[in-house]
């Protein structure tokens, strides 16, 4: 007999639920380990919530340029930024802050929903200048505007840089999870979601895991369904977060080449790695650059299976993506990208 | 054959009563289990000194874990026909499953002792939840953005 023991709650803006399958021996060891997680995700985001306005992420972002030390925890975040960055040539760009509160996202997303409804004008913070029209170059590329020792927890920011690393933290804290609970339990069968964002396992590689794929574009609707028995798989779209600012919609997926949210011919992106730091990335990558460039960019990376999905419902997948979609299911029809 | 199925109609409605009940049972009398800390394998490490984070952590909502049993119904059904209509119920079912329409016979033979996943989440756990999160299958997950 085994038993399945969980944990649903509110963290990081989204719906954190971890489900754990596993024999009853280790049910009361497991239970009390996801008994503390909110407790510890509460901890994350007091050091790495951009809302939050005591967070040590905060602090930092409204220091002048400097030499810092900051916690493990914020030096290992502000790492993986950076590798991300380096790995999609600078597409995954945490610095771009300063630009996703001119476009009106600075503040939590409930909050700029609830000031929009109101019609109170977008902008309060009177440091943040009002965002120009047309389009303009990101001046500081995020591997020169920071850099951090995560062995250290020196980090080295120029002046001005702010750093936004939600999405990011949110896949850290999922592979976080996923590793200690492997720790606690290396047979049982593993599923940590936050908000999408998610990592699961199936030691004995029977009955996969069936993902959902959410279908923007209808709302209550799937898209298709994936079949998984390891990885982490996630989400990125531009519709979830939007907003209007001086009657034109926003969204969070700032173009670090613009300094604006990305114009690309993709509404969303599913992406399957091996981990849920590298699935995030990607998957917000790929909404940025649109179906042919992000395709592009992605072939050097064997390892990751990824659809996207255009405005018009175009859906075009890689050859890798073919291998983990549930065909049982009905999909969509899709094309490949050579 | 008409009789045999009459019978497992039977089986099954007795079963969803059943484990009606149980669900009614655990709403009226609620046994939270009390929140522990886990201070031996902690997800954080030791977080260094410098720019200190906040000493207060809010937790926007806070849950409690939760427990059930679990079978895996490709193992149940392997043994006997009685069973083997139930998988060919598990499979309609399971196409229903985002629509959360109530049937319980994902779970395997343990129903009754299940916590309902189904129409309303709040049953599943004392914690408010995002209803995209909690499928009747518990093998299932949802991705979309966040």
């Amino acid at each position: 007999m085994k038993k399945i023991v969980g944990i649903d709650f509110e963290a990081m803006n989204t719906s954190i639920n971890v489900r754990v399958i596993t024999t009853v021996e280790r049910v009361k060891m497991l239970k009390n380990y996801l008994d503390f997680l909110p407790t510890w995700f509460g901890e994350v985001e007091a050091i790495l919530s951009r809302f939050d306005t005591q967070s040590e992420l905060t602090r930092i972002n409204n220091k002048a340029g400097g030499t810092y030390h900051v916690s493990n925890i914020l030096a290992e975040v502000v790492y993986l930024a950076l590798d991300a960055s380096k790995v999609t040539n600078g597409i995954f760009d945490s610095t771009i802050l300063g630009k996703l509160e001119q476009a009106g996202y600075d503040r939590t997303f409930q909050e700029v929903i609830a000031r929009m409804e109101a019609g109170l004008p977008v902008l309060i913070k009177e440091n943040v200048p009002k965002a120009r029209i047309g389009r303009i170059a990101q001046s500081n590329k995020g591997d020169k505007a920071i850099k951090i020792d995560r062995h250290t927890g020196s980090l080295v920011k120029l002046n001005g840089i702010s750093l936004d690393l939600g999405g990011i933290a949110k896949g850290w804290a999922v592979d976080r999870i996923f590793d200690q609970l492997r720790g606690l339990s290396e047979q049982a069968e593993i599923c940590v979601n936050a908000g999408g964002d998610l990592r699961l396992v199936n030691p004995s590689e029977g009955k996969p895991w069936s993902i959902k794929v959410e279908n923007p574009l209808e709302k209550g609707e799937d898209l298709l369904s994936l079949r998984l028995n390891h990885g982490a798989v996630a989400t990125s779209n531009v519709l979830k977060r939007r907003w209007k600012y001086e009657e034109q919609w926003q969204h969070h997926l700032i173009d670090p080449r613009t300094g604006y949210p990305s114009e690309s011919t993709a509404v969303a992106a599913t992406v399957v790695a091996e981990t849920a730091v590298e699935a995030e990335v990607w998957a917000k990558t790929l909404c940025i650059l649109g179906m042919e460039k992000g395709f592009e960019l992605l072939g050097r990376q064997a390892n990751l299976a990824a659809l996207v999905l255009s405005y018009e419902g175009e859906l075009m997948i890689n050859e890798k993506m073919r291998g983990v979609i549930d065909a049982g299911i009905s999909a969509p029809a899709f094309s490949i990208h050579p | 054959m008409k009789n045999k199925s009459t019978l497992v109609s039977l089986v099954f409605a007795t079963g969803s009563v059943v484990a009606l009940v149980m669900i009614l049972g655990n709403l009226e009398s609620p046994s939270p289990s009390p929140s522990t800390t886990y201070k031996s394998v902690s997800p954080a490490g030791p977080a260094n000194a410098g720019v200190a984070p906040a000493a207060e952590a809010e937790v926007v909502s806070q849950g409690d874990s939760y427990e059930y049993d679990f079978e895996d119904d490709e193992e149940d059904d392997e043994d006997d026909k009685d069973d083997k209509d139930d998988k060919d119920d598990n499979k309609h079912d399971n196409k229903d499953d985002n629509k959360h329409n109530g049937k319980s016979k994902n779970y395997g033979n343990n129903n009754q002792s299940l916590p309902s996943t189904s129409n309303s989440t709040t049953t599943t756990t004392p914690s408010a939840s995002d209803s995209t999160q909690i499928q009747p299958n518990p093998k299932q997950s949802t991705t979309q953005a966040s």
